[in-house]
């Protein structure tokens, strides 16, 4: 099949996602994969009812704990890729934290921060801060001796360097940062959302499991596959508003 | 006028420039020249406030020089310009910096797009560009902050042959438009002769020869006798003027 223009690749890959998923439902015969049409319908059924403020719950949950890393990860992250001294103090305990598998620590922050939104947040921040904040040093090395010094001597001081240099050097790693936290944070919430809730997309799609409902559990999954559809084509829209110089050859 | 009074730069143990004084005329032209090493890209850094002698100083009319001037450029090697930036913004950064972003500063600015034949390019981003054209928006960018005191670092280096002299053109037509002391370090010899009033030939640290200029602006130099016999002086100095006078 040849690809189509820019204009309909959604399009074509949905049709290629729904078709793979027709030949598997028709190959396992079994009512734990149910066919996408049934599952469609099933799904705007459900939009109506709960599942919509299932997805609004863990859409909250996602974005807080983003914005949270980001907040506390990218300032952090520029100042140990601008500050030597920074870098030397900082960053092996980045490297000693970064590898431990945090989603193991659910129970302990269950225990710290309760059973609401706040310890399924905290359990996201700690998996995706690590990134966020090595993206941000990362993107420091972006900038070349050479531009701190034409910059400086054409007089560009604390606010401008910020914001003129520093900033957009870490905007294209950051947003790359975000894309992959984004589907590990998804991942992560689905996780915590098993347990102490009632609400979230991942308690709607084990609840549905145990009800024996798989019509129900697939419209689920198709929920937290919309939504990290809709979080990565944001990203894309942030990443043309504020890195257009990375698409050149589109413009 | 330029004063440097025997200033000293060291970077560990190794000596840049030791006791190094010079001294530049108001708007007069001044080509550094020297091998890899010797130290002349220190001393525009120290020129432009970018680093700061051990030892000596600078004036620069008269001034002590503390840190950036706000009348300096300078130009490096590669342009310094900034990816995400449009050659237009490029060129206004010096402007916002000063806060002088009006219509007279624009109008400028378009006027020096035009004389350096980049207006065309006002819209594209720096990887969009050649490399003669990202050294000509970097000299724009200088130039609208209206220095009187310009700085180029091996400004034409990296480029080929014909763009290398077309750039020298375009500095030497700016130089005779809008009077300013330029000091320019370089490791080509023709462009040291080309731009150079006052052409030092520098090694290890320290003049070993000053060669003065009298063809300097003059037009078609390139094909004079005399620009060769310059050029031939300077490429004696560079290469059999190694025994220093201690």
């Amino acid at each position: 099949m040849k690809p189509p223009g820019s204009q309909n690749r959604t399009l074509y890959g949905v049709m290629i996602v729904i078709a793979l998923w027709y030949l598997l439902h028709l190959a396992v015969r079994s009512p734990i994969v149910p066919g996408p049409w049934e599952t469609t319908v099933t799904f705007f059924k459900l939009m109506t009812g709960n599942l919509l403020l299932h997805i609004g719950v863990s859409l909250y949950r996602i974005l807080v704990a983003v914005m949270l890393s980001v907040i506390v990860g990218l300032p952090l992250g520029i100042y140990i890729g601008w500050s030597k001294r920074a870098d030397k103090y900082l960053s092996p305990v980045v490297y000693l934290l970064y590898p431990i598998p945090k989603i193991a620590f659910l129970p302990v922050f269950l225990v710290l921060f309760g059973l609401g939104d706040a310890s399924k947040i905290i359990l996201i921040i700690t998996i995706i801060f690590f990134q966020i904040l090595l993206a941000a040093r990362d993107g420091i090395k972006e900038i070349t001796k050479e531009m701190v010094d034409s910059a400086r001597s054409l007089g560009l001081g604390g606010r401008m360097l910020f914001f003129d240099l520093i900033l957009p050097a870490v905007m294209p790693k950051m947003i790359s940062a975000l894309r992959i936290s984004i589907g590990i944070g998804i991942a992560a919430l689905f996780f915590a959302e098993n347990y102490a809730t009632r609400y979230g997309i991942g308690y709607f799609i084990m609840n549905s499991w145990v009800m024996v409902d798989y019509v129900a559990m697939f419209a689920g999954v198709m929920a937290l596959s919309l939504l990290g559809i809709l979080l990565f084509r944001l990203l894309d829209l942030l990443e043309r508003k504020f890195c257009p110089w990375l698409f050149l050859d589109n413009s | 006028m330029i004063e440097i009074k025997k200033i000293s730069v060291a970077y560990g143990d190794e000596e840049a420039l030791r006791e190094f004084s010079l001294t530049v005329e108001q708007n007069q032209t001044c080509a550094i020249i020297g091998p890899s090493g010797c130290g002349k890209t220190t001393l525009l850094y120290a020129l432009a406030g970018l680093l700061v002698p051990g030892e000596g100083e600078i004036l620069v009319h008269g001034e002590p020089l503390h840190g950036v001037r706000k009348e300096t450029g300078i130009i490096l090697q590669s342009g310094g310009l900034l990816p995400w930036k449009t050659v237009w913004k490029n060129v206004m950064l010096g402007a916002k910096a000063r806060n002088i972003e009006g219509e007279a500063v624009q109008e400028k600015a378009i006027e020096l797009l035009n004389d350096l034949g980049i207006i065309e390019q006002r819209h594209k981003y720096p990887v969009q560009l050649s490399g003669g054209q990202k050294q000509r928006v970097a000299i724009a960018r200088t130039l609208l902050i209206e220095p009187d005191l310009l700085l180029l670092d091996e400004a034409s280096s990296a480029l080929d042959a014909m763009t290398k002299e077309h750039l020298q053109n375009h500095i030497l037509h700016l130089h005779q438009l809008c009077p300013m002391t330029l000091i320019l370090v370089t490791h080509s010899i023709e462009e040291a002769v080309f731009l150079g009033q006052k052409i030092v030939v520098m090694k290890e640290g320290s003049i070993i020869r000053t060669i003065h200029n009298p063809h300097f602006g003059e037009e078609n130099i390139r094909s004079n006798p005399e620009y060769f016999a310059l050029c031939k002086e300077v490429r004696h100095w560079l290469y059999e003027g190694g025994e220093r006078k201690s």
